[in-house]
């Protein structure tokens, strides 16, 4: 049987943190070189806010993506997500907390192509054991949220990128998670579509109260971040709050 | 609240049952050689089972028995074969989808269930086909034999063979991390 989070308060951290990922490093070995994809990383973002990870391609963003969301493990360092350090996780509970207390949104959008846009974001309510008739219900609102309440039978297929994405949006929200994390989400989709999907996504942090952190070099993300760190071969060079970015730019706070 | 009862992800069976056949009937192009292997092979059987009396009457009685058996089990390993060959590509096919499923919950044991359900159904299918297909031919030929018995066996072994086939491909791609069958490129 797996312990609850809750009944683990010795690998509590501070809650006003919704990620505090601490000296992350990691390595990959390719034959006799090391890639240091990520060499020494730390920073906090806190609940509510919208955090933009910048850096050009190879920077490490996807990395350091799937660090923090408990998707691959660091070399070294720690990374806590809601207080818990995610690398004391045994398989059963990972799962749960991929499940419940982070949402994900790729670059790829990552339907399953096989389920119609409703039962794509039922899924994660399924494997929590939401009963199926209130899996339905929220599933639905979600989609109306998201502007596709009339596509909710239309499978991944016959959906245009910008609504495909959608579609993984409401997925994210399905469990109310405390926090999203986002991998290019307008990687594949055109300039009016992806501002549209940084609008959304935005409004899910506004009104929603979700954290999100996004990974991208998508500079459109750059007006909705309360913050964005940037980085580059691995590591941060600077964070940037979004006033210093506008005063930079000259425009009104 | 429930809450404590509930840390574990879950994948309830008509869950199961429902994506596993959603995906058989939306991809049952690519999936068709899943069931004519499994047809052939099951129709081989149950044919030369009916007619395994006439074919041996040149040996001894007890040596029928033996006879029966050795094409029995080249059918089951040439369908046992065939059907893992197929599957191993039609499962890295998925790994993406499978990294999604992950990432939002499934577990190994999921993934695992999905697959091998999946395959049972198939082959469930492919030996019902095989069956009829080699009753057609043992009778047509002038076999004999009891088509209860056969129809036991051929499904038992349908069973076993979807098994056993899918369960390397699918133990596989169950304990990939989610990034790993992410990154996967198809
Ligand atoms: N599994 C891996 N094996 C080896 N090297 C890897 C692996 N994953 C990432 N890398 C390397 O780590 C570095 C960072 O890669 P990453 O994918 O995180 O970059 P990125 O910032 O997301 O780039 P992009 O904007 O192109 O998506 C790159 O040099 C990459 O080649
Ligand atoms: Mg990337």
């Amino acid at each position: 049987m797996a312990t609850s989070l809750e009944a683990v308060p010795a690998i509590r951290r501070k809650l006003e943190y919704v990620v505090e990922a601490i000296d992350i490093k990691k390595y990959y070995k390719m034959g006799k070189i090391i890639v240091k994809a990520l060499d020494g990383i730390s920073f906090n973002v806190k609940r509510g806010e919208y955090v933009s990870i910048m850096g050009p391609s190879g920077s490490g963003k996807t990395t350091l993506f799937n660090m923090i969301g408990g998707l691959d493990k660091p070399t070294s360092g720690k990374v806590y997500i809601e207080g818990v350090d995610i690398a004391m996780l045994d398989a059963y509970e990972l799962a749960w907390l991929r499940a419940n207390t982070i949402g994900y949104i790729f670059q790829t959008f990552n339907l399953i192509p096989v389920l119609t846009a409703l039962e794509n974001v039922m899924l994660p309510m399924i494997f929590v054991g939401t009963p199926y008739d209130q899996a339905i219900e929220k599933a639905k609102k979600l989609l109306e949220m998201v502007g596709l309440g009339k596509f909710i039978h239309h499978k991944p297929g016959e959906l245009s990128g910008g609504q495909q994405q959608r579609v993984a949006a409401a997925r994210a929200l399905a469990n109310d998670p405390a926090l999203i994390l986002a991998d290019e989400p307008t990687g594949n989709l055109d300039l009016q579509t992806g501002l549209h999907l940084i609008n959304l996504l935005k409004k899910i942090n506004t009104e929603k109260k979700v954290t999100v952190v996004t990974a991208t070099h998508d500079l459109k993300m750059v007006d909705v971040s309360d913050r964005i760190i940037w980085i580059r071969d691995g590591r941060i060079e600077k964070i940037e709050l979004r006033r210093e970015i506008k005063a930079e730019a000259g425009e009104e706070v | 609240m429930a809450e404590e009862k509930k840390e574990k992800t879950v994948l309830p069976f008509n869950e199961a049952l429902y994506m596993v056949v959603r995906s058989i009937k939306q991809r049952f192009g690519r999936i068709l050689i899943v069931i004519i292997a499994i047809t052939a092979s099951i129709a081989y059987m149950v044919s030369l089972d009916l007619l395994s009396p006439i074919l041996a009457s040149s040996i001894p009685k007890e040596g029928v028995g033996i006879y029966t058996f050795l094409l029995d089990v080249t059918a089951f390993i040439v369908a046992a074969t065939g059907t893992m060959n197929s599957l191993l590509i039609m499962i890295a096919e998925r790994y993406h989808e499978i990294g999604t499923m992950k990432s939002f919950g499934a577990r190994d044991i999921h993934i695992f269930e999905l697959l091998v359900l999946e395959t049972i159904i198939l082959t469930i299918i492919g030996g019902f086909l095989g069956y009829i297909i080699g009753l057609g031919i043992g009778y047509g030929l002038g076999g004999t034999g009891d088509p209860g018995y056969l129809f036991g066996k051929a499904m038992l072994i349908a069973v076993i063979i979807g098994f056993i086939s899918s369960s390397y491909p699918a133990y596989q791609a169950a304990r990939m991390s989610p990034v790993e069958a992410l990154r996967y490129e198809v």
